[in-house]
């Protein structure tokens, strides 16, 4: 019953207006979200039950045409008979793909997930910052990240080594990353979002001391270690006087990693070619 | 540096009166002359106007290393070239499609000389995140694909306007809307590759995103509409797919901050 209404053009295009309006009202209230998925649910619907019912019979009438001649098909089908669409099968393409596409986000909200770690240059995580993940994901602990090196270019381009190592401490993988070069192995997808200059190790005399930077500059005591730059050369103020120059044995850096894993990926881009094919195909 | 400055000033200046004379010629021409030929000098303006805009950016490419897309300035100018390309592709199958396009070509060419600040009509470096050779793919199509779509939109508006309906000019906006479609369809797709490769997600519920949706459900609603109310009907939705593209383009940065705020400037 809902798929007899749903299939009329009519109600197909007030259902696009419709989704189109609350998108309009979401970009400006968020929170319909709600509603939107549910209008997305009817317009699937509607796109199989019309691909199913209107299209495929329509197409099949086409060959009967082909066959035997205009007049024969008018009279199978009556006055229902549609002569306006000429390209019978590119429909059909450009409906199958938007339900392919719709099918791979809803796989990817079930069983996908987002994550995000901080994590310091040479150190080892689990996942455990979890953004967003479907009822149905499993995210992994067998497995962990290592960030092995990070490499600043003048430009401004951050890169990282990173590695992949199972609870055993044997590599999988390694590869590496910027931003827009992500690392994928395994369905995993690892991003670099940003980095932060965590802090400095310094010898002093015979002792060794971290200290944290926050905006360039270490505070120790009276004294400031100021940095203009991620450099192992600091400038020292004492009581706000500059005294020297010191070198320091190690700059602590940390990547901000995303890490999703999204299995609809590949049914949305194939969703995504065969829709762009077909629409050429008819619109072109 | 300088002299780049003053040529890129001096051909934009060069475009506006082009296209300003270029639009009284038309106007008083569908008002009082009424001979072709005014239409073929307008389109000769056109022509002219199109080759400036894409010396303009050319200049720009050689200087930057890379398509003049990165802000608002540049896409606005790259609109205007669009604009006028898809003018003059119409005007071959309608004379009159010129005295439409080129008021629009002038107006996308001043706001982008006088309303913007001097300091963005400078080059700039780009941000790590736009480095990638989808930037080109993506907005250039995108671009393309707003010129054809607003054509396709006031051509309709121009069909309901008129009281004989012409069946002709329906048809024409149609095409113009069909290919802007598909232009669209293209450069959502190449978006989402992109955010993918980016962002880390092909689809954040971004504002621009959610207007290009918005438009897409639009136009998509407009090409079935045409298969059961072709005419008035599809012709009115596609003047309602004008407001809605000016939204997704400029309308979203008023007031709604977001990934795609590159194109923009805060006042």
């Amino acid at each position: 019953m809902l798929i007899k209404i749903l299939i009329k053009i009519e109600v197909a295009i007030s259902l696009l207006l419709m989704i189109a309006l609350v998108n309009v009202l979401i970009s400006v209230i968020p929170g319909l979200m709600i509603v939107n998925e549910m209008l997305l649910v009817l317009l699937s619907i509607s796109l199989m039950g019309c691909t199913l019912k209107v299209q495929i019979p329509s197409w099949k009438l086409e060959r009967v045409k082909r066959r035997w001649g205009k007049k024969e098909a008018q009279v199978q089908q009556g006055e229902k008979w549609n002569e306006y669409e000429k390209n019978q099968l590119a429909p059909i393409g450009i409906h199958m793909s938007m339900i392919g596409m719709m099918g791979g986000s809803m796989l990817d909200a079930i069983g996908g997930y987002t994550a995000q770690e901080r994590i310091g240059v040479t150190e080892i995580s689990h996942i455990q910052n979890v953004v967003s993940a479907g009822y149905g994901s499993r995210i992994g602990q067998e497995w962990n990240i290592r960030v092995n090196e990070m490499k600043i270019s003048k430009e401004g381009e951050v890169r990282s080594e990173v590695e992949i190592i199972d609870n055993e401490g044997k590599s999988e993988w390694k590869e590496w990353i910027s931003v827009n070069h992500p690392g994928k192995y395994k369905g995993r997808w690892i991003y670099q979002t940003d980095w932060k200059w965590e802090g400095v190790r310094i010898k002093r005399g015979e002792k060794r001391y971290e200290c944290g930077i926050r905006g360039g500059i270490c505070k120790w005591g009276e004294e400031r270690l100021v940095f203009k730059d991620l450099s192992t050369k600091g400038m020292l103020y004492k009581q706000g006087k500059a005294v020297k120059e010191v070198e320091v044995e190690e700059v602590m850096v940390s990547a901000g990693l995303q890490i999703k894993e999204s299995p609809g990926l590949g049914m949305i881009w194939v969703g995504s070619g065969t829709l762009m094919a077909s629409l050429i195909w008819l619109l072109l | 540096m300088i002299t780049r400055l003053l040529l890129e000033n001096q051909l934009q200046n060069f475009v506006l009166t082009d296209c300003a004379v270029a639009t009284v010629t038309c106007w008083a021409n569908l008002t009082y002359w009424k001979k072709p030929l005014a239409f073929d000098l307008a389109q000769l303006g056109m022509i002219l106007g199109n080759l400036c805009l894409g010396s303009l950016l050319m200049a720009r490419t050689f200087h930057q290393g890379f398509l003049p897309l990165s802000n608002l300035y540049e896409s606005l100018l790259f609109l205007a070239w669009c604009l006028s390309f898809v003018t003059l592709a119409l005007q071959s199958q309608w004379r009159l499609s010129i005295a439409i396009g080129t008021p629009l070509v002038m107006l996308v060419v001043a706001y982008a000389h006088w309303a913007l600040p001097a300091g963005m009509q400078l080059s700039s470096s780009l941000v790590p995140s736009l480095r990638s050779h989808w930037l080109t793919m993506h907005v250039s199509v995108m671009i393309m694909s707003y010129a054809s779509l607003m054509m396709g939109c006031l051509l309709a508006l121009v069909y309901l306007s008129m009281s004989s309906h012409p069946h002709q000019l329906e048809e024409l906006s149609y095409q113009s809307l069909r290919f802007g479609f598909i232009c669209l369809t293209l450069g959502m797709i190449s978006g989402a590759v992109w955010a993918n490769e980016a962002w880390g997600s092909y689809w954040s519920w971004d504002p621009k995103e959610t207007w290009a949706l918005i438009t897409w459900l639009v136009f998509a609603a407009y090409l079935h509409t045409r298969r059961i109310w072709h005419g008035t009907t599809s012709a009115f939705l596609a003047c309602v797919g004008f407001v809605v593209i000016w939204i997704c383009y400029l309308g979203v940065n008023w007031f709604a901050q977001g990934l795609h705020s590159y194109g923009w400037f805060v006042l």
